[in-house]
């Protein structure tokens, strides 16, 4: 429980947030969020962290490029595993539907493996448009984010959660942000103001 | 023009805050917007400002009957002493044409006006759907929100827009959340840690 309060550097500014960091980044353009992930990306990977990069709109080949051009070399990293790519379909519903508890049990597998592993941590970074496809189980996507904040205090995974703004509608968004408790905005990690924590969540949903 | 401003009562928080305060609203239910809405307006009256309600979605008898709610008895008449009750598309889209400049235009003598009258300051709330009404263009609403936030005179005038969620795209909503240098969160006011400056807006 005590290495769950870690705090580690982000990659994205100077001040240090825990190491169970649920972050949602909501970008509209593509430069903004290309520094942004590849910089989240590079930092995990100088950490000795475990980093796997779930992919939807974005193929694997892009953000090589993107981490190529900010002068990250991963060809290494690729090759003995520290850095991994899937499809976030596969990735989020591998069984062809989304479970919100299946998702967070493999996340915290992947934690327990990578730690058995030699590895530093794990952090995910996801593209969540997947959830846009009619995939069985994708209207459970707000749950599986409330769900992960109230389990990511047990085990210290980092995940950063890509919305684009340009495909989800204003009322999701805003729900969106209402389940992150930490934002990307202008460049820099901070709290969100606009979070709801996991028991208020509950009661309002049971009220 | 060292001055220091006025600090004013928003009526929904215990804080006070600068009087020109461009605030934003966004909300998906009902029940969390009316408490702020009607608080900020209650706050208003009894401060003693010029209350301007430009509505959408909302009637008049609605508002009235919020601010009864709070012991405050508005007139029938719906330009009253107390608050101005105005139709937002017709204002803004005046001439079936929204132009952003115009409307902005003249406002500090318009608030000296106010304040001459006896007046102790001004508050408008804006319910900003009628946007996306037809004829209208929510690009130049979105250029609005930023000479909003780039009037650097003395313009003492608090605005609370407000965005229903439910009605805007996600990229708009988005934009939206970074034009207003207040937001607010959880019922309370709060820099908004989205907004970027006029300055930084013309760079992009």
């Amino acid at each position: 429980m005590k290495e769950s309060r870690k705090k580690v550097p982000t990659g994205l500014t100077q001040v240090q947030f825990p190491e169970s960091c649920h972050v949602c980044l909501i970008y509209e353009n593509e430069e903004q969020r290309q520094k942004i992930v590849s910089e989240y990306i590079a930092i995990g990977l100088e950490r000795g962290e475990i980093v796997r990069y779930f992919t939807d709109q974005t193929s694997p080949e892009t953000v090589r490029s993107w981490l190529k051009k900010q002068g990250i070399e991963i060809s290494e990293a690729e090759e003995k595993g520290d850095l991994g790519f899937a499809k976030a379909e596969k990735a989020y519903c591998p069984d062809g539907q989304f479970e919100p508890e299946a998702m967070i049990n493999r996340t915290m597998n992947r934690y327990e493996e990578s730690k058995n592993a030699g590895y530093k941590g794990s952090r995910a970074c996801g593209e969540m448009s997947w959830a846009l496809k009619g995939i069985p189980g994708s209207d459970r996507l707000l749950e599986y984010e409330v769900l992960l904040n109230n389990v990511s205090n047990s085990f210290p995974h980092s995940g950063m959660c890509q919305y684009d703004a340009r495909l989800f509608d204003g009322a999701t968004l805003f729900k969106i942000l209402q389940i992150h408790p930490y934002i990307i905005a202008q460049g820099q990690l901070v709290q969100n103001p606009y979070y709801i924590s996991y028991d208020y969540y509950s009661n309002i949903k049971n009220n | 023009m060292n001055k220091p401003k006025k600090t004013i009562e928003m009526g929904f928080t215990n804080e006070y805050f600068p009087e020109s305060c461009h605030i934003c609203l966004i909300y998906d239910s009902e029940e969390q917007r009316q408490k702020i809405v009607a608080e900020y307006l209650a706050a208003g009256i009894k401060q003693g400002e010029y209350i301007s309600y430009f509505a959408d979605q909302t009637t008049f008898d609605k508002v009235r009957f919020w601010l009864k709610g709070m012991a405050i008895e508005i007139p029938q008449d719906e330009n009253n002493e107390l608050m101005k009750f105005i139709n937002a598309l017709s204002y803004y889209n005046r001439d079936g044409k929204f132009e952003p400049e115009k409307i902005i235009e003249g406002v500090e003598q318009r608030y000296d006006n106010l304040k001459q009258k006896g007046y102790s300051g001004s508050r408008a709330t804006g319910e900003m759907s009628w946007a996306i009404r037809e004829g209208a263009c929510i690009d130049r609403l979105l250029e609005y929100e930023v000479l909003l936030n780039k009037i650097d005179h003395p313009f003492p005038h608090t605005g609370m827009c407000q965005y229903d969620a439910r009605l805007f795209d996600g990229a708009t909503l988005f934009k939206v959340l970074q034009l207003h240098p207040y937001m607010i969160a959880h019922g309370q006011i709060v820099r908004n840690p989205f907004y970027i400056k006029p300055t930084q807006t013309e760079k992009r």
